[in-house]
């Protein structure tokens, strides 16, 4: 199910808040388990058989892991997750690596007939982290079914992240479940959505409608700029208003979940966009991955392996793995030239920052030959083989989503701690929420959901 | 602390919010954000109330002469599909019958060589293989599935990624949509939950909000002639304020558009009623995109089955095929998975007409996209010389 549907909008939260706020405190939990499973189960029943077993077996599992301090134990419990992670999101492009056949790939045609199951990325993630701090020592095995089950298929993340660590929510599982009477935060719940879907429909969704319409064979590189930055805004607001979201619906249900974006694209190094883009995947990388491997002890080969597993994250395609690569030598670029290039002034450094991410982002929907066509278009500025596609309302829409990016500080209208005039005010929202609404016929799936 | 932990501490701050309200504040709050929202939505749903459906009794094609076509802009798939199973309910079953998205908009009872109520074009927006297989169990249950040819199109995964081929986009009525036709007959508690979300958006739709606030681009609703309806656009129709400008440039995405977008209608045998092209083209547009759904083709060959099976027998034939459209000539993922689709089918023996080479023969198109009548003439005569 989709955020930004009249379904889940309308019919989906409404009720789950009522059930979750007038069942008994021992039931909330279980209201939550449930609605959440509904959730999912919409999107299809391969996925949610999938999620089930993942977290059947996590559970169980977690055990072994505290009980036996094994290598093994530990590689055994999260091959099953990773394991069904590789065989439904890149079973197909390994087939393809290793050029199997027609014959070949029949064999595996009842697992590649099947659409990436939604969030699998980000449970699995969840998952891998929970066994591993177990072995750690830092979390211990959860004992109750329910709020483990919770913990890994809660709604308002499950899809899209941010990708949690039990400690951060088991605390305040425990507090639902215990507390006699709940105060929901429901004046954040309301504003962190209503500004979410906001994003999400009159930023993300209406420039991608213009963005799609793009034709790389026939546009010229004013036009391949255009879909360029347009990309570079529309991932960000498609991929930030789900977090966003997701931090409001958290609240309606006494869950605070992190922020994942920092107003990345203020950035001033590709280094410190990683610190303030998609923060809980940079953090579990660098904490499951980079510093396992050594951290700084061998900065520049960890840095590779990190952002090219980043890169593999994110989708299985070589056009991924450049992806990765291609920011790891931007981030080991700027490890060499810190000196020099934190003497430039800010607004140069947060230009060229920006520049450099966005060219990247045409991995994502592009093959490398559409890659390689559309830079070529921008820096040779080709003249159109047809009529400049984009006119001036697309470039004056692109223009007022990008000066918003730019101009309006979220911790001022966002995360304040001061209502705002504007950003807080119930009628403000109201009139928000409702204009998302009458617009949802632009609404588009999360791109991250394919992640 | 561990690394972790210490991590999570200074990284992953919860996000700090406004003061927590409570009680009175906190309901006045709450009351304002819901009366606004309410009355907006309440006052959109009362407007696009009158829109909603334009033909609720049903339109009777068979009425219809040559010249004159019902008027569909802005009418819900849904609903286009409801009108076209309305109409062949209360009808006598057309000898032929064609099944697929709009790509095969043009294909008409002349074309199919028989222009008497014979043919029948049940095309609908974006309708793939899943509910076509449900109309078609839903046409039979009702013993009105077209008497000798179905023509079933398979649309080029090019196009959409194997997306509207092998998924469900709820374009069928809702009776057909929630019980499959008859095949099923269970209670589907997903579709039933999607299909709500689907009466909501429709109420919402800005599109029917911006008719009755600006009349921009509202057409008349009804049948007409092609003479009419094909006039050009009164200017008046085209707002010059700002809202309707705006709604013109929304309603074309980015293309450069001043004015309406053209009247879209259907004639009497159920095929697309478009504007006379002045001079159809033809591209070769080349795919870009990578993504495929890899494996897809045994998902295509159980539904060309499943539709095999409910329409064949009886004198009845099923003929699979795959237009011309957005064709390439090099090698991609799509066509590979396509190519294993019309061999396995053949080898099931699946009636299966591969047109896509066609792509090159700039007559048969209408415009880069969609193939015109001459292609579907040309598409009954090897339907013809099938054994």
């Amino acid at each position: 199910m989709n955020f930004n549907t009249s379904e889940f909008l309308f019919v989906f939260l409404p009720l789950v808040i009522v059930v979750f706020h007038v069942a008994p405190r021992i039931a909330r939990l279980p209201v939550l388990l449930a609605s959440s499973f509904f959730f999912y189960w919409v999107s299809g029943d391969l996925a949610f058989t999938l999620l089930v077993v993942t977290v059947v077996w996590s559970a169980l599992m977690a055990f072994l892991v505290a009980r036996y301090n094994s290598l093994w134990i530990i590689i055994g419990a999260v091959a099953a997750p990773l394991g069904f992670l590789f065989i439904f999101k890149y079973l197909g492009f390994a087939l393809d690596v290793v050029g199997a056949g027609a014959g070949t790939r029949g064999h595996f045609g009842f697992i590649l007939q099947h659409v990436l199951p939604a969030g699998i990325s980000f449970y699995t993630f969840q998952v891998v982290s929970y066994l591993i701090d177990i072995r750690d020592g830092t979390v211990a095995p959860e004992k109750n079914p329910i709020k483990f089950a919770t913990f890994i298929s809660f709604f308002p993340q499950l899809i899209a992240g941010p990708i949690l660590r039990f400690e951060q929510i088991s605390g305040q599982l425990d507090r639902i479940a215990g507390e006699p009477r709940l105060t929901p935060d429901l004046r954040s719940g309301v504003k962190f959505l209503t500004w979410g879907l906001a994003y999400k429909i009159l930023f993300a969704d209406v420039l991608r409608s213009f963005h799609e319409l793009h034709d790389l064979t026939a546009g010229g590189g004013l036009d391949a700029l255009y879909s360029v930055l347009a990309y570079s805004l529309i991932i960000y607001f498609d991929f930030w208003s789900y977090s966003l979201m997701a931090i409001g619906l958290g609240k309606f249900f006494c869950i605070d979940l992190p922020r994942n974006f920092h107003e990345p694209y203020m950035s001033t190094s590709p280094r410190e966009f990683w610190r303030r883009w998609h923060v809980t995947l940079s953090f579990w990388l660098r904490d499951y991955v980079y510093l396992r491997l050594g951290g700084n002890r061998a900065y520049i080969l960890n840095i590779v392996v990190v952002f090219v597993a980043c890169g593999i994250w994110h989708g299985a395609g070589w056009n991924f793995i450049v992806w990765g690569a291609y920011h790891g030598a931007l981030v080991i670029l700027y490890h060499l030239t810190a000196a020099f290039w934190d003497n430039r002034p800010k607004a140069l450094r947060i230009i060229v920052t920006f520049a450099l991410v966005s060219l990247g982002w045409p991995l994502f929907y592009l093959d490398l030959s559409g890659f390689t066509t559309t830079m070529g278009a921008i820096l040779t500025m080709a003249p159109a083989a047809k009529a400049v596609q984009f006119g001036a309302f697309a470039w004056g829409y692109l223009g007022v989503v990008a000066l918003w990016t730019f101009a309006v500080r979220e911790d001022r209208w966002l995360f304040n701690t001061e209502a705002h005039r504007i950003a807080d005010n119930p009628i403000v929202l109201g009139l928000m929420f409702a204009i998302s609404a009458v617009l949802l016929y632009f609404g588009r799936t999360f791109i991250y959901f394919n992640f | 602390m561990s690394n972790v932990s210490r991590n999570l501490d200074e990284q992953l701050q919860i996000p700090a919010g406004p003061p927590l309200l409570s009680g009175r504040h906190l309901l006045a709050f709450l009351l304002l954000f819901a009366m606004t929202l309410g009355l907006a939505l309440g006052w959109v749903v009362w407007i696009t109330g009158r829109t909603a459906n334009p033909y609720p009794d049903g339109i009777d094609f068979s009425a219809m002469n040559a010249k004159q076509l019902v008027v569909i802009n802005q009418v819900q798939p849904h609903y286009v599909t409801g009108l076209k199973v309305d109409h062949a309910l209360k009808n006598a079953a057309p000898n032929i019958g064609a099944f697929g998205s709009h790509a095969i908009g043009a294909f008409s009872a002349a074309a199919a060589g028989d222009g008497q109520g014979g043919f029948f074009n049940f095309s609908v927006l974006h309708l793939g293989l899943p509910e076509i297989r449900d109309l078609m169990a839903h046409l039979k249950s009702k013993g009105k599935l077209p008497g000798k040819f179905i023509m079933v199109a398979l649309q080029n995964p090019h196009t959409d990624n194997f997306t509207h081929i092998t998924q469900y986009i709820r374009e069928l009525p809702p009776e057909i949509y929630l019980l499959h036709g008859g095949e099923r007959p269970t209670k589907n508690l997903r579709r039933a939950f999607q299909l709500l979300g689907d009466v909501i958006r429709d109420r919402l739709d800005w599109r029917k909000l911006a008719f009755a606030l600006t009349d921009t681009c509202k057409p008349d609703y009804g049948v007409m002639t092609t003479t009419k309806a094909f006039a050009p656009r009164a200017a008046a129709d085209a707002h010059s304020n700002l809202l309707g400008r705006l709604i013109i440039q929304l309603q074309g995405g980015v293309k450069k558009q001043n004015s309406c977008p053209p009247l879209l209608g259907l004639h009497r045998d159920g095929r697309n009623a478009d504007p006379p092209q002045k001079s159809p083209t033809q591209i070769a547009t080349d795919p870009i995109k990578s993504k495929a759904v890899p494996g897809g083709s045994a998902a295509v060959l159980s539904l060309m089955g499943d539709i095999a099976r409910i329409g064949n027998g009886e004198g009845r034939r099923v003929i699979f095929f795959t237009p011309p459209t957005f064709e390439t000539p090099r090698k991609s993922p799509q066509n590979t998975l396509m190519n294993q689709v019309v061999t396995e089918a053949a080898k099931r023996g699946m009636a299966v007409i591969d047109h896509r080479r066609g792509f090159t023969d700039g007559r048969y198109f209408r415009d880069y996209m969609h193939p015109n009548e001459r292609y579907f003439t040309d598409l009954m005569k090897s339907a013809g010389e099938l054994k």
